[in-house]
C-alpha cells in the first residue's frame, strides 16, 4: 500500500437515492477520466476544465460497453476535498452499475481506497482543521477494524476459498524456484515433477475464467446473506414467502452449502439478498433438536445479517437464549412475528434491535425492510459500500494477479529470479486480505517442505 | 585492577565480525584494540571451510565495496572458486569459494597486524565499565581496565558456551577454544535481554581413508571471478582442489534411528534454539523420514591438511554413533574421524535491543555484531562487523550513523530484519529475504556502495578513480548501443539467424537486439565498427542493465515508494501511549522498539497499516502545532 497511489471508491450509500458517485483521487484521476468518459460534443478528454461538470457517456474500456450516461466532475488539485486531483463519476444509482464503473476505474490504474482514506488524505494535505485530527485517527481505527472483520468473513466465501487455492498453487511454484535458487546444490525431487510453465499457463487461464464470471450473476448469487433463525412455527416460512412474494424479484433456488439450509435470492430496492432458511430447526424433532440448533447457528454465523424470529405472544425458551448468545457477534434483528394474533406482552432482548411484524396483514413489513436497509448500509454490517468493497478488492486482486502471471510466462526464459519476482507480486496481490507477507510465508514454506542445510 | 592505555574503540572478539569491526574503525582513524581469548582463533572458521554462496556471496561483495577485508582475504586463500546459479538469472548468481581455513586466518591476522591504529591483544573481557548509561571501558580477566569511548561486542558462540555430543557435555567455546563465562551475566545485569541459541558442526575425517572414486567430483570454475572488485581474474589464478558428493544410505538412517535416545537434541539435554536451515542429520532423518538418501558433500579444509569437512552430517550424537554412521556413507566405509561433530549452545542478545546502526539502545557507545546478535554465518557476521565498526567511529566523531536501506544492500536487509523483526533462531541470509533482489545483485555491489565506502574513508583514492572510470564506461556504452541503429541488412540478419532468433524487417537500435536472450554482446561485433574496447565487467553491466531494463525499472519504482516511508523520520522522544487512536499493542511495540522511521515502524510485527495511518496523521498534527 502506498500513499502515492490513485485511489477510488463508491462514495455514496448504495441502493438509496437515485444517484451514485464513484470518486477517484490522485495523480491519475484525469487520465482515468479520459479513458472512461466521453463528453458529448466531440470535446477531447484532455481538455477537461477544472471544477466543471460534463455530461457524456461512461464506457468500459475493456469491452467497449456503454455503462451509463452521466456527469463527470473534474477537479484539479489543490482545491479539492482531498487536496489531490479528483474525478467524480455521477451515475444512476444502481448497485450493479456503480460496481462496474468502479471496476473499470480500478482496471485503469487506480486502487481501491482503504477505509477512511479520502478523509485521511484530506487531512494530510492540509484540507482539514487541526482539531479534526483526533476524529480522523478514530475513524481510521474504527473503519479498519470493521473492514478487517468483514474481509475475514469474506474469505470464507466461495471466491475467498478460490483465491486461497490459487495462492497455494503460486506458493508451490515459488517455493520450488526459491529453494533451487538458495540451495542450488541440493537435488529437489519435487522440482522434476512440476512443469512450471504448464502450471503457470493453467493458472492464468483459470484466473481469467474466474475474473470473467466474477461479475455475471454474482450480485444475485453472492448477495448479502440474511439468515432466518428461530424455533419451529415462529413464522419463518411465512415471512420468507412474504418477502419473496411481495417483491416479485428474481427467485432462484440455490442448493445450500450446508445440508439443511435453503437459500433464495431476492432483490430489496437494488440490494441483492440471499435469504437463508435454516431448515434444521424447522424439521427438528426432540432427539435431534440439539443438532439442528447447532447447524442453524453455524449457518447463521456465516451470514451477514440474522433475522431471529420469535412469535410475539410466545415466551422465550432456553433455545432462544442459546441462539441469542450465539448470534450476538453477528449483526441481527429480533423479529417478533404474528402481530395479528397479539402484541408481545413484554419486551425481550434488545429493544433497539426488535421489530414487530405480521406477515399476514403486512403490518411492520415496511419497517422491517427499512431496518434491513439501514443495517446493510449504515450500520454494523458494513460502512456504506462494505460488501462490495470486499468483493471489488478481491476482483482487483485477481485482475492484478493475471497481469503478473502473464508477465512471468512472457519472461520465462529470462531466468527464475525474474519469474519469481512476478509470482511474488501475484501472491502479494491475492493475499492482501490475509495478512502474511510473501517473504515470511516463503521462508516458512522452504524449511518446512525441504530437507536442506549443512 | 590496573589501568591500561585509553583507546577509542575496543572490539571484543576476533572472529569475522570482530576483524571487520576493528579494521573499519582503525581505518577511519580510531585508536582501536581487538581482544581475542586466543590470538590463534582470529578469523577462525570453526564450521564449513567456505566463504560465500547464495546471498552470502552478495554480502561479501558488499563488504568489499565498502572497503572491508573478507573478499580480499578469501581471494588470497581460496582453493576452489565457483559461480553458482549461472543458469538462473543475474539477481541470484552467487560466488562461493572453498577456503584454506588455516591460511585464511593467518592472512587475516597479518592484515590486522599491519593496520595502523590497530592493536590486537590476547585477553578475555569479563566486564564492561558503564557509567551513567555510557560505556567507559572494558575489563580483562586478569584485571586490566582499558578505557574506551566505544565498545563492540563480537563474542560469537563463546558466551557461556557448551559443546555437546551424546552424553558428553564439554564446557568450552568452539573447536576446543576456551569459552567466556563471565561477560554474559554482566550484560544481563545491565538489563539487556539475552537468549540462548544453538548451532552445530559435523565431523572432520581423514582424506586418506576416503574412497573418492565412489563419489562425484565437483571441480572449481575455469573462468574465475574474484570476490574483491580490486582483484582481476589473472591476478588470483592458482590450482584448485575438488569437492566430492556422496550420499547417506538406509543403513545410515537405521543407525541414527536406533540411537535417537542418545541424542541430546531428542532427549531434551539441549535447550537452545537451533536453526531450521542447518538441521543435524538426526533431525533430517526424523523430520523427512520418507527420504531414502541425503546428499553429503566432502570439502577439503585446506591445502596442506588431510582433514575433510563432511557437509550435511552436522550431528550431536555420541562419538561412537557418529563414527558408525559416517562409515555407512558411500565411499566412507573405512573413514577415520579426526574431529567429532558437536552442537554448541551459547548466549546472545535479542537483536531488538539494537537500533539500525547496531548500537545497543540502552547503553551509549555500546555496539554489537555477528552471532552475538542472533545471526549465523561468517558472512553475516562480517557484514555486521564492518557496519558496527563504521558506526562506532562515526558516533565518536559526532557524525550521523551510516545505515543501508533494504533497497540498497543485502547488508541493509540483514540488519533491518534482525533489529526490526527480531529472530527466534540463528538468522541466515537468503536471497528470498530481499524484496529488491534484482537491484541488489552481486555484480553491481561496487556500483551500489563504492561511493559510500569512499566517503567514509575506507576506499583508496586510486580504487575510487578506477571505479569512476568503470562507471563512466558503462554509462557511455549503454547510451551508445541505444543510439546505434542496425538495419535489416544481410550481414545483420545472418548473425541473428545463426543465433536462432528472428531476422529484422526494419532498423532497430542495437540495444533492442541485445535484449534478445539468444544474443551475446560479442555476436554483434562484425556489424558494430564503432565499438570501443571494454573490460568484461563493463560489458556484463551493459548487458544486464539493457536486458532486464523493464524489470529493473519496476523494482526501482517500488523502491522509490518504499523510500518515501523510510524518509519520514520518527522522533525518538515520541510518547506512543498518548497517541490517540493507536491500538495498545502497537503503541507498546513502538515504544519498545523506537523505530527510526515510519517505514521501519511498518515492518514491526503487531503494527498494522491502520496504526501507520494514525501515526502519519499524528505526525502531521504535531508538525502543524
Amino acid at each position: 500500500m502506498s500513499w502515492e497511489d490513485t485511489i477510488a471508491a463508491i462514495s455514496t450509500p448504495i441502493g438509496t437515492g437515485g444517484i451514485g458517485i464513484v470518486r477517484v483521487s490522485g495523480s491519475k484521476a484525469a487520465q482515468i477520466a479520459g479513458l472512461l468518459f466521453s463528453p458529448v460534443g466531440n470535446r477531447k478528454a484532455k481538455d477537461f476544465i477544472s471544477h466543471k461538470a460534463y455530461y457524456g457517456k461512461i464506457t468500459d474500456p475493456d469491452t467497449g460497453d456503454i455503462l451509463d450516461e452521466g456527469i463527470l466532475l473534474y477537479m484539479k488539485a489543490p482545491h479539492t476535498f482531498t487536496g489531490e486531483d479528483v474525478a467524480e463519476f455521477q451515475c444512476h444509482g444502481g448497485v450493479y452499475l456503480l460496481r462496474r464503473v468502479l471496476q473499470a476505474v480500478l482496471s485503469r490504474g487506480a486502487r481501491l481506497a482503504e477505509p477512511g482514506e479520502f478523509t485521511k488524505r484530506a487531512f494530510l494535505n492540509g484540507k482539514m482543521d487541526l482539531s479534526q485530527a483526533e476524529s480522523v485517527m478514530d475513524m481510521i481505527g474504527a473503519k479498519t477494524s470493521l473492514a478487517l472483520k468483514a474481509a475475514s468473513r469474506r474469505l470464507d466465501g466461495r471466491l475467498g476459498s478460490k483465491i486461497q487455492e490459487y495462492r497455494r498453487r503460486i506458493m508451490d511454484i515459488l517455493v520450488l524456484l526459491e529453494v533451487e535458487i538458495d540451495y542450488p546444490e541440493y537435488e529437489i525431487e519435487e522440482a522434476r515433477e512440476l512443469d512450471i510453465k504448464e502450471e503457470l499457463g493453467k493458472l492464468q487461464k483459470e484466473l481469467e475464467d474466474l475474473y470473467r464470471t466474477a461479475d455475471t450473476g454474482r450480485m444475485l448469487n453472492e448477495g448479502i446473506r440474511v439468515a432466518l433463525v428461530g424455533r419451529p412455527n415462529m413464522g419463518k416460512s411465512t415471512l420468507l414467502n412474504a418477502l419473496l412474494g411481495e417483491e416479485r424479484a428474481i427467485v432462484t433456488d440455490i442448493p445450500g452449502t450446508t445440508r439443511d439450509t435453503l437459500e433464495e435470492g431476492m432483490n430489496l430496492d437494488g440490494i441483492p439478498l440471499r435469504l437463508i432458511d435454516t431448515a434444521g430447526i424447522r424439521e427438528s424433532e426432540d432427539p435431534v433438536e440439539a443438532m439442528g440448533v447447532e447447524r442453524a447457528i453455524r449457518a447463521a454465523k456465516q451470514s451477514d445479517l440474522i433475522l431471529f424470529l420469535l412469535e410475539g405472544t410466545s415466551g422465550e425458551t432456553k433455545e432462544d437464549l442459546r441462539i441469542l448468545r450465539e448470534i450476538e457477534d453477528t449483526p441481527y434483528l429480533l423479529v417478533r412475528t404474528k402481530l395479528d394474533r397479539g402484541k408481545p406482552e413484554e419486551a425481550w432482548g434488545d429493544p433497539e434491535k426488535t421489530v414487530c411484524i405480521s406477515a399476514v396483514t403486512g403490518e411492520g413489513m415496511e419497517e422491517l425492510k427499512e431496518r434491513i436497509r439501514q443495517m446493510v448500509f449504515c450500520e454494523s454490517i458494513q460502512p456504506k459500500d462494505g460488501v462490495y468493497l470486499g468483493n471489488a478488492r478481491q476482483k482487483q486482486a485477481v485482475y492484478g494477479a493475471i497481469g503478473t502471471i502473464r508477465g512471468a510466462i512472457g519472461s520465462y526464459d529470462l531466468g527464475s529470479d525474474i519469474i519469481s519476482m512476478d509470482l511474488q507480486n501475484a501472491y502479494d496481490l491475492l493475499g492482501e486480505l490475509t495478512g502474511n507477507s510473501t517473504r515470511e510465508d516463503l521462508t516458512e514454506e522452504i524449511f518446512s517442505r525441504f530437507c536442506l542445510g549443512k | 585492577m590496573y589501568q591500561e592505555e585509553a583507546m577509542d574503540v575496543a572490539v571484543i572478539g576476533g572472529g569475522h565480525a570482530g576483524c571487520e569491526a576493528a579494521l573499519s574503525a582503525a581505518r577511519m582513524g580510531m585508536k582501536t584494540i581487538l581482544f581475542a581469548i586466543n590470538l590463534d582463533s582470529i578469523a577462525m572458521m570453526p564450521c564449513n571451510p567456505s566463504i560465500g554462496g547464495t546471498s552470502k556471496g552478495h554480502l561479501v561483495r558488499e563488504i568489499d565495496a565498502l572497503g572491508g577485508e573478507m573478499g580480499k582475504n578469501i581471494d588470497k586463500t581460496y582453493i576452489q572458486s565457483r559461480m553458482l546459479n549461472t543458469a538462473k538469472g543475474p539477481a541470484v548468481h552467487s560466488l562461493r569459494a572453498q577456503a584454506d581455513k588455516f591460511r585464511y586466518k593467518e592472512a587475516m591476522k597479518e592484515v590486522l597486524e599491519g593496520t595502523p591504529n590497530l592493536r590486537i591483544r590476547q585477553a578475555e573481557i569479563v566486564d564492561l565499565q558503564v557509567e551513567e548509561g555510557r560505556v567507559k571501558g572494558v575489563i580483562t580477566a586478569s584485571g586490566a581496565l582499558y578505557p574506551c569511548k566505544a565498545a563492540i561486542l563480537c563474542t560469537g558462540t563463546y558466551l557461556s558456551a557448551d559443546c555437546i555430543h551424546g552424553e558428553y557435555r564439554q564446557h568450552s567455546g568452539p573447536n576446543g577454544m576456551a569459552g567466556a563465562d563471565r561477560l554474559s551475566g554482566k550484560l544481563k545485569a545491565l538489563s539487556l535481554s539475552m537468549r540462548r541459541f544453538k548451532t552445530g558442526t559435523p565431523a572432520r575425517v581423514d582424506g586418506r581413508t576416503i574412497d573418492f572414486s565412489k563419489m562425484e567430483e565437483q571441480k572449481g570454475d575455469e573462468a574465475l571471478v574474484p570476490f574483491s572488485f580490486e582483484n582481476s581474474p589473472e591476478g588470483i589464478g592458482r590450482p584448485q582442489r575438488s569437492c566430492y558428493l556422496t550420499y547417506t544410505t538406509e543403513e545410515t538412517h537405521e543407525i541414527i534411528r536406533r540411537n535417537l535416545h542418545r541424542s541430546p537434541l531428542f532427549s531434551g539435554v539441549i535447550h537452545g534454539t537451533g536453526p531450521r536451515y542447518c538441521p543435524s542429520i538426526e533431525d533430517k532423518v526424523v523430520r523427512f523420514a520418507d527420504k531414502k538418501r541425503h546428499q553429503i558433500f566432502l570439502e577439503p579444509e585446506g591445502e596442506h591438511t588431510n582433514e575433510y569437512y563432511v557437509q550435511g552430517m552436522s550431528s550431536s550424537l555420541p562419538e561412537d554413533v557418529q563414527r558408525d554412521m559416517l562409515r555407512t556413507l558411500i565411499g566412507m566405509e573405512n573413514a577415520q574421524v579426526m574431529r567429532t561433530g558437536y552442537a554448541i549452545e551459547y548466549d546472545c542478545i535479542d537483536p531488538q535491543e539494537l537500533d539500525l546502526s547496531l548500537r545497543i539502545k540502552k547503553i551509549e557507545g555500546l555496539y554489537s555484531a555477528g552471532q552475538f546478535n542472533g545471526s549465523s554465518g561468517y558472512e553475516e557476521a562480517a557484514a555486521q562487523g564492518i557496519m558496527a565498526g563504521i558506526n562506532a567511529a562515526l558516533w565518536i566523531q559526532g557524525k550521523d550513523p551510516f545505515i543501508l536501506r533494504r533497497d540498497e544492500a543485502y547488508i541493509g536487509v540483514l540488519i533491518d530484519d534482525l533489529v526490526t523483526k527480531g529472530t527466534n533462531e540463528p538468522y541466515r541470509m537468503m536471497t528470498s529475504r530481499a524484496e529488491y533482489r534484482l537491484l541488489l545483485r552481486q555484480d553491481n555491489a561496487d556500483l551500489r556502495l563504492t561511493e559510500k565506502g569512499y566517503r567514509l574513508g575506507l576506499i583508496s583514492e586510486k580504487r575510487y578513480q578506477s571505479f569512476l572510470r568503470k562507471k563512466e564506461a558503462i554509462e557511455n556504452e549503454i547510451e551508445r548501443v541505444r543510439k546505434v541503429m542496425l538495419g535489416g541488412s544481410r550481414e545483420v540478419n545472418e548473425i541473428l539467424v545463426s543465433r536462432g532468433t528472428a531476422p529484422l524487417k526494419m532498423g532497430v537500435s542495437m540495444a533492442e537486439i541485445l535484449k534478445r536472450p539468444e544474443i551475446r554482446y560479442e555476436d554483434l561485433e562484425p556489424v558494430d565498427p564503432g565499438r570501443p574496447v571494454l573490460d568484461p565487467q563493463v560489458i556484463e553491466q551493459v548487458m544486464i542493465q539493457i536486458r532486464y531494463e523493464g524489470y529493473i525499472e519496476k523494482q526501482i519504482e517500488q523502491a522509490e515508494k518504499f523510500q518515501k516511508m523510510e524518509h519520514r523520520l520518527l522522533p525518538q522522544d515520541l510518547d506512543y501511549a498518548s497517541i490517540h487512536g493507536l491500538r495498545i499493542e502497537a503503541a507498546q511495540k513502538l515504544a519498545k522498539l523506537r523505530p527510526g522511521s515510519v517505514g521501519q515502524a511498518s515492518r514491526i510485527s503487531g503494527v498494522s497499516p491502520a496504526d501507520i495511518s494514525v501515526l502519519l496523521v499524528y505526525l502531521k498534527q504535531r508538525k502543524r502545532t
